[in-house]
């Protein structure tokens, strides 16, 4: 389970120090966090503190989209099927508290389907974020290239 | 609007709901702590005066009633013993301010090593990069330069720590007096070199303006009075009130305790009442610092109002949630917060309804609190009155700030003298008129005796039913009583009654006779019948006693016709229930 969830952020740190590099501080600030704490972080909403500016959205962040991709990836069961897998994706994007399996597995590699729905996925959300087209692409086709390597990297 | 006319306007808006904030904590405190401490004592030394007295609280309720208004000895254990007990309420008041001020200041360390929060900077490395040392890091140079558009006094500059839990575009502030920490979300860091950095600024601005506005004392002691308030005052009251109604049940038998001090749904409806008051005050006041930390960035320090635009028109604050009713939310909506800084005020239509009805609850509360006091004979009038002249300016004051308006008041007008003037006048004349001190007997004057009376015509009708007189035969049986002592008491009351009118001769020996004989008459078991006989005793003991009580207090007026017609009315059914009683 740790060696697993170890290989979230080994994935997504150096996809996002190549691709988004303004955002690197933010992974390098949530480093105390377990992947598990991460994964909570960027699903579950915040609420108003005290003397806190309020729960403000900005269009902006793409670590959250990249790490839940990934994640969704790394921890899936072996049997889970396609569409299992994006319906929970779109639940964690809606922030609508979804829960995994709970059961960490080997994953399945990607079909071609998954590999440009994953592609998809990440490039909108990229755009819609604020990123230019072309990183977004760039982006998209990076977290494609690093799935179907499986979470070793082999 | 000038940015000073704003700030008075802001400031005179703070100070109505401070004002209203310490009203209402005063009546919530004392009443509250006063309830649980004057019951508990209540509960646990009336039997200890009653067995001292040799009174029997095991009686009829009528008589147990009358000795603990009448039973001179009684009366006087009960004043001594709420004196103690209204002590240990003001101690314990100041206990709880004690509390609140060190968990005030214990709550922002406990925050920053409970979240385990990564720092950014020091206070003192800001200190260094407003003065010119940033060190080559564009991050602490641009914090700085944000610090230097708040204007921060030196000795306010705040530190910067990280959230790493809170992944929104926000920030929250939080420290003690001097010491000052401005927590930034991860979420919001990266933005910083995006194109939404004015929202960066924007937020920092908002956070650097409660700094400046000393909004984190203020809100880090209402935090924790209002932790305090649960923990140290309602829960104890609470669970006391509980207890003794449960112990009551179980054990079967009618505790008597100080007259207003009865455990029992009244106390538990006036906790939540009280609760509910400090609630809704405490979040207004927070609200409104959410408003004034917007204003201040958006006019003194420049921020971009657009970001609060993009705020009230985003997906989350479209989103339909389970939502507070604004009175009980600590912090505005979006759109609330938008209008604020699209069309600050620039008018004094007074307080609100809300605030004029939380006032006004809190207001009436006080009175209770000290009607009760005074009922108990636990403080003198007179130091009632001192108070009063203490205190009563600051409600008189806070009525006059927080009553609703039709007409606005521009920001010039300097309303805050007027109404301190208005308050002391006010005061002043109200109190050449002396009305605390006639408050809780006129109080006990009329309402208990206009009910008592009701009762005697009631209990009077019975007899003409059951017949009026006591048989020789109901005084034959009841020869035992006589021998111990009714017949030595009866005699007294035939000695010490008036026949005729009360009148003023003698008054002062009649008063303190009739008091020592109603206070030995209580000591004595109940007449033994349950007729006309028992009904008899109880209207020579409870005539005597009210009439004697109302001759007696201070400020009789003997030629007041009233007056005299009611003491002679109660005197004249004793003697006819005397004569009822008197052995053959």
């Amino acid at each position: 389970m740790r060696a697993m969830a170890a290989s979230v952020r080994g994935i997504v740190t150096p996809l996002i120090a190549e691709h988004v590099p303004h955002e690197r501080e933010l992974l390098e600030y949530v480093q105390p966090l377990d992947d598990d704490g991460i994964t909570r972080l960027f699903t579950r909403p915040d609420s108003d503190e005290l003397l806190g500016f309020g729960v403000a959205e900005v269009a902006g962040l793409i670590t959250p989209v990249v790490w839940l991709v990934v994640n969704e990836f790394v921890t899936r069961g072996a049997g889970v099927a396609a569409d299992g897998f994006f319906a929970r994706i779109r639940a964690r994007f809606s922030r609508t508290p979804a829960r995994g399996t709970g059961v960490a597995a080997d994953p399945v590699p990607l079909t071609p389907e998954q590999q440009k729905a994953v592609y998809q996925r990440v490039y909108g959300e990229a755009c819609l974020r604020g990123l230019e087209e072309a990183a977004a692409k760039q982006l998209g086709e990076a977290v494609v290239a690093r799935l179907a390597m499986g979470p070793s990297g082999q | 609007m000038t940015t000073a006319q704003s700030r008075a306007l802001t400031a005179r808006a703070t100070t109505r709901r401070m004002l209203m904030l310490v009203t209402v904590l005063l009546a919530s405190g004392t009443a509250l702590i006063g309830e649980a401490v004057l019951t508990y004592h209540s509960a646990t030394s009336l039997p200890h005066c009653a067995s001292a007295t040799g009174m029997d609280l095991q009686g009829p309720k009528w008589r147990t009633e009358l000795g603990l208004r009448f039973h001179q000895e009684l009366v006087a254990c009960r004043a001594d013993g709420a004196r103690t007990a209204l002590y240990a309420t003001v101690l314990c008041t100041a206990g709880v301010v004690v509390a609140t001020v060190l968990l005030s200041r214990w709550l922002p360390r406990w925050r920053r090593r409970k979240d385990r929060l990564p720092e950014l900077y020091s206070a003192q490395r800001i200190v260094a990069a407003v003065e010119g040392g940033s060190e080559n890091d564009e991050r602490l140079a641009h914090l700085a330069r944000l610090v230097q558009r708040a204007e921060l006094p030196r000795d306010r500059l705040p530190g910067f720590v990280c959230n790493p839990r809170a992944l929104s575009a926000g920030a929250v502030t939080f420290g003690s007096v001097g010491r000052y920490t401005v927590c930034l979300n991860v979420g919001l860091l990266p933005i910083r070199t995006t194109k939404d950095r004015s929202h960066f600024d924007a937020v920092v601005l908002h956070e650097l303006a409660h700094v400046r506005n000393r909004d984190v004392d203020l809100a880090y002691l209402a935090i924790a009075l209002w932790r305090v308030f649960l923990i140290a005052v309602l829960l104890p009251c609470l669970a006391l009130n509980a207890a003794l109604v449960l112990h009551d049940r179980l054990q079967g038998a009618e505790r008597a305790y100080w007259d207003g001090y009865e455990p029992g749904a009244k106390t538990a409806l006036l906790a939540m009442v009280l609760t509910a008051l400090v609630y809704v005050a405490r979040a207004d006041i927070l609200r409104h610092r959410e408003l004034v930390a917007d204003r201040d960035a958006v006019f003194e320090f420049g921020s971009d109002r657009e970001v609060w635009r993009k705020q009230a028109e985003s997906r989350s604050a479209a989103l339909p949630r389970l939502r507070l009713p604004r009175f009980l939310r600590n912090h505005p909506t979006w759109s609330e917060r938008l209008a604020e800084v699209d069309n600050p005020r620039s008018e004094d239509k007074g307080g609100t309804k809300l605030q004029l009805a939380v006032f006004l609850v809190a207001y009436v509360t006080i009175i209770y609190s000290v009607i009760s006091w005074l009922k108990l004979d636990a403080v003198p009038a007179q130091t009632v009155i001192y108070l009063a002249y203490l205190v009563g300016p600051l409600i008189i004051a806070t009525g006059f700030a927080v009553f609703p308006r039709r007409k606005a008041r521009s920001a010039d007008q300097a309303s805050a003298a007027r109404a301190w003037m208005y308050g002391v006048i006010w005061l002043i004349s109200a109190f050449a008129m002396n009305p605390f001190a006639n408050w809780a007997q006129a109080e006990d004057d009329w309402v208990t005796q206009a009910s008592a009376h009701l009762r005697e015509i009631s209990d009077e009708m019975n007899e003409w039913r059951d017949g009026p007189a006591v048989s020789a035969t109901v005084k034959d049986r009841a020869v035992g009583w006589y021998e111990r002592g009714g017949s030595a008491v009866l005699g007294r009351f035939d000695k010490y009654l008036p026949d005729g009118a009360a009148g003023s001769d003698a008054a002062g020996a009649r008063c303190a006779a009739l008091g020592a004989t109603v206070s030995d008459a209580l000591e004595l078991p109940v007449f033994p019948d349950s007729g006309a006989g028992g009904k008899a005793w109880k209207r020579l003991l409870t005539s005597t006693a009210q009439a004697q009580a109302l001759q007696c207090r201070a400020g009789y007026d003997l030629d007041a016709p009233n007056e005299d017609a009611m003491v002679n009315l109660r005197y004249s059914r004793a003697r006819s229930a005397l004569r009822q009683l008197l052995p053959h």
